[in-house]
């Protein structure tokens, strides 16, 4: 009998419990998948409208059926001028018939008219709310961000992977790419010994290629940008080697020869020494590569020198580079962030950068060990 | 010691990771954050050390008997009905501080006063659950989740967004005076082990805290403290760091991970961190409603056993939290918990005298019965 009891009350609670879930049911979001849209990418450019200065494109696929639509699926290009990113946004949810979901925006791309204003406003929405990725891709759209999202390349390619493989290290693997995250934007926007590379994303009149071998630094307290050629992309590429994976050719051109060095190991470190009545940043690098191309034959016994003549090729050429931003006043790499980070903080710290900045001399050392000279001599 | 001691001191470690914690030591970031840690960390660890010496002493009894025992009925009341209160706050701030981040980035739809019902409904069952059961729960939890939390700090040490040279310059500022808040903040991460005045009833073996123990508990304070402040500055950088509301949400989502079809993994932690702090909320409801109910038995002559003190218990901290969830917002709440922390290393000071004079006036009775 007891048990019986016992039984029912538990039976009885158990519902209780049940019936007091029933409301909060209510709370799961309704919306399913196919109420929804996921955008992929978003565009910032100033328009000329003064009054509604932010033009937002957004960039959304849509999925088909593979049978009637062929290979790729198909986009949709949302457009909408406003006073402020969120209200163009906004204003957007109107233009379709599904909700506009940013969790897996991979691209927030900056329209080159719009790199003059200040980005840590145009940035802030991306920052604030919670759905934008902190990994989502910052780039640089040229001549327009619209113009770059709206591109569809003549190749069956779905059109957006060609973004994400070059950044991402999946598919290109090029020296010539730099890719920088939201997160690493924004540290290094708002630090004041670093700032900011973005990629330029490039496209032509057809809208149909896609370039990317170009980069902008953008210059703290809102100085302007400094474009970077293709070649000086790939000298900050191995000055910094950020992913470990820098693979490069290096064209060597002697007097005697002409060869190819095909770089797939890059080690570099470098020091500001300050104690000498001359401040210096002492930069180390150590490359790793075997020959690919020669106009003579090589041989085996010359190896080192070969590796000498390569070395000097690349101390040239990063010292020019060096000397390039440092004469531009921007400083992409860092070196004011570590100056910082290896002094004791004091009040005029920043101020002592700044004037010992201009005066720096670079000394590069370049070690290059070629390990092979390929399969024929 | 028992593994439930280390349970209960490493459950307020991880729990403090996506707490307000760090956004306190960012605020004085440029103002001696690290020299505060520095101290607290000696604090912590001298706190743990002598709290756990002084239950030692008294195995399978808690601090309501022996205030009990020792102390006159009049100073007994007021102390324990103070630190009921105060372990009735540590979980109202726990409980409000995870709803806000639930709500910001889980159930954005959802208000907030249907978030803490939600929870409040589980939070409640476990206000009849023993002691022990309490411990065992809070050992599967830990068991299920700290391996997974541990591997993906992992990622954040070695991932390569993770940039050394911010945090140099932080540790840049390390001469600076040591600040109050930051303090405070960082003494909070040691507080589990205050939770020994309850738990203590169930340790009935003789334990003890060995010079080896202290260093593991040392070692892992000041890793758990580095964490804390150092990877989200790697992450978002130092200047205006202070500025971030939820600087680990942000770190964390700086992650790209290939982890089977995962990403993004910052949901998944907040998900494990949510479960952490549950039974963090669970713990201090408990400590607080056991102590409450020894305050109840000091007043009450007859020894009656029932369950009136946890029904009134279950009434308050329900409609408590629902009005103050109606109030609060996230800026406000932020204001309470600054002078709140601020608050509470001199209240654990408050908590070692009382263990002090217990057992100070235990010696001064044996001497007077030996004398007898």
């Amino acid at each position: 009998m007891i048990t019986a009891a016992l039984k029912q009350t538990r039976w009885i609670s158990l519902l209780l419990i049940l019936s007091l879930l029933v409301p909060i049911a209510a709370g799961c979001g309704t919306k399913d998948i196919d109420k929804r849209m996921f955008v992929i990418g978003v565009g910032v450019d100033k328009s000329d409208n003064e009054e509604k200065p932010y033009k937002v494109s957004l960039k959304v696929p849509v999925p088909m059926n593979k049978k009637s639509s062929g290979t790729s699926p198909g986009f949709i290009f949302l457009t909408e001028e406003a006073a402020t990113i969120s209200e163009a946004l906004h204003l957007l949810t109107t233009h379709v018939d599904k909700n506009l979901e940013y969790g897996h925006a991979k691209f927030i791309v900056i329209g080159e008219s719009i790199l003059d204003e200040d980005l840590r406003v145009v940035m802030d929405i991306f920052l604030r709310r919670r759905e934008f990725q902190q990994t989502a891709w910052i780039t640089v759209g040229k001549p327009s961000a619209e113009s770059v999202l709206q591109t569809t390349p003549a190749s069956d390619i779905p059109d957006i992977n060609i973004l994400f493989n070059r950044f991402s290290d999946i598919g290109t693997e090029s020296s010539y790419i730099v890719s920088i995250f939201l997160f690493d934007f924004r540290r290094q926007l708002v630090e004041t010994g670093i700032d900011p590379i973005v990629p330029v994303i490039e496209t032509n009149e057809e809208k149909d290629k896609i370039i990317v071998n170009k980069a902008v630094v953008i210059n703290d307290g809102n100085k302007g940008k400094l474009e970077l050629t293709t070649e000086q992309v790939e000298d900050y590429n191995i000055i910094t080697n950020r992913l470990g994976s820098v693979k490069f050719e290096l064209g060597v051109k002697s007097e005697e020869l002409d060869f190819t060095v095909y770089i797939d190991k890059v080690k570099s470190k470098y020091k500001i020494i300050t104690n000498n009545n001359k401040p210096v940043v002492k930069m180390n690098l150590e490359l790793t590569g075997v020959v690919e191309e020669s106009t003579k034959r090589l041989v085996q016994h010359k190896t080192e020198e070969y590796s000498r003549l390569a070395g000097a090729v690349v101390k040239k050429r990063l010292e020019k580079f060096l000397t390039f931003l440092q004469k531009n006043e921007v400083d992409p790499i860092g070196f004011g962030l570590r100056y910082e980070a290896t002094r004791l903080h004091t009040e005029h710290i920043e101020d002592e950068w700044n004037k010992l900045y201009p005066e720096l001399s670079f000394d590069v050392t370049v070690h290059v060990k070629i390990t092979s000279l390929g399969s024929i001599e | 010691m028992s593994r439930y001691f280390y349970y209960l001191v490493v459950v307020e470690f991880v729990g403090s990771i996506l707490s307000v914690i760090p956004s306190f030591l960012f605020e004085s970031s440029k103002k001696g954050t690290i020299m505060s840690m520095l101290l607290a960390l000696l604090a912590g660890v001298a706190f743990i050390y002598w709290i756990t010496k002084f239950f030692n002493h008294y195995p399978g009894r808690g601090l309501p008997e022996l205030l009990q025992q020792h102390i006159p009925k009049w100073i007994a009341f007021p102390i324990l009905f103070l630190f009921s209160l105060a372990w009735f706050i540590f979980g109202l701030k726990t409980l409000l501080n995870y709803s806000f981040l639930l709500k910001r980035f889980l159930l954005p739809h959802l208000q907030i006063n249907w978030i803490i019902a939600l929870l409040l409904l589980f939070i409640t069952y476990s206000f009849f659950m023993k002691t022990k059961k309490l411990l065992y729960t809070l050992e599967i939890v830990l068991f299920i989740n700290i391996p997974l939390m541990i591997y993906i700090i992992g990622i954040l040490y070695v991932n390569t967004g993770l940039d050394w040279d911010y945090v140099k310059k932080s540790m840049m500022y390390v001469y600076h005076a040591p600040n109050l808040l930051a303090f405070s903040a960082s003494f909070l991460i040691f507080i589990g082990a205050s939770n020994l005045i309850i738990v203590n009833r169930e340790f009935k073996n003789k334990q003890k805290l060995t010079t080896f123990q202290i260093l593991l508990l040392c070692v892992l304070g000041a890793w758990i403290l580095f964490t804390n402040y150092f990877i989200p500055i790697g992450y978002n950088g130092f200047e205006r760091i202070q500025y971030i509301n939820f600087p680990w949400i942000l770190g964390t989502d700086s992650l790209k991970v290939a982890l089977a079809f995962l990403e993004r993994i910052m949901f998944v932690f907040l998900f494990l961190h949510i479960s952490v702090t549950f039974v963090n909320i669970i713990i201090f409801w408990h400590v607080s409603l056991e102590l409450l109910k020894s305050t109840a038995k000091l007043v009450r002559r007859k020894q009656k056993e029932s369950n009136m003190i946890t029904y009134i218990f279950v009434l308050v901290v329900w409609s408590i939290s629902l009005i103050i969830s109606m109030k609060i917002t996230e800026s406000s709440y932020l204001m309470y918990a600054r002078s709140l922390f601020v608050a509470f290393p001199p209240f654990f000071l408050l908590v070692l005298i009382v263990c002090w004079f217990i057992s100070w006036r235990d010696k001064h009775d044996n001497r007077s019965l030996k004398t007898n």
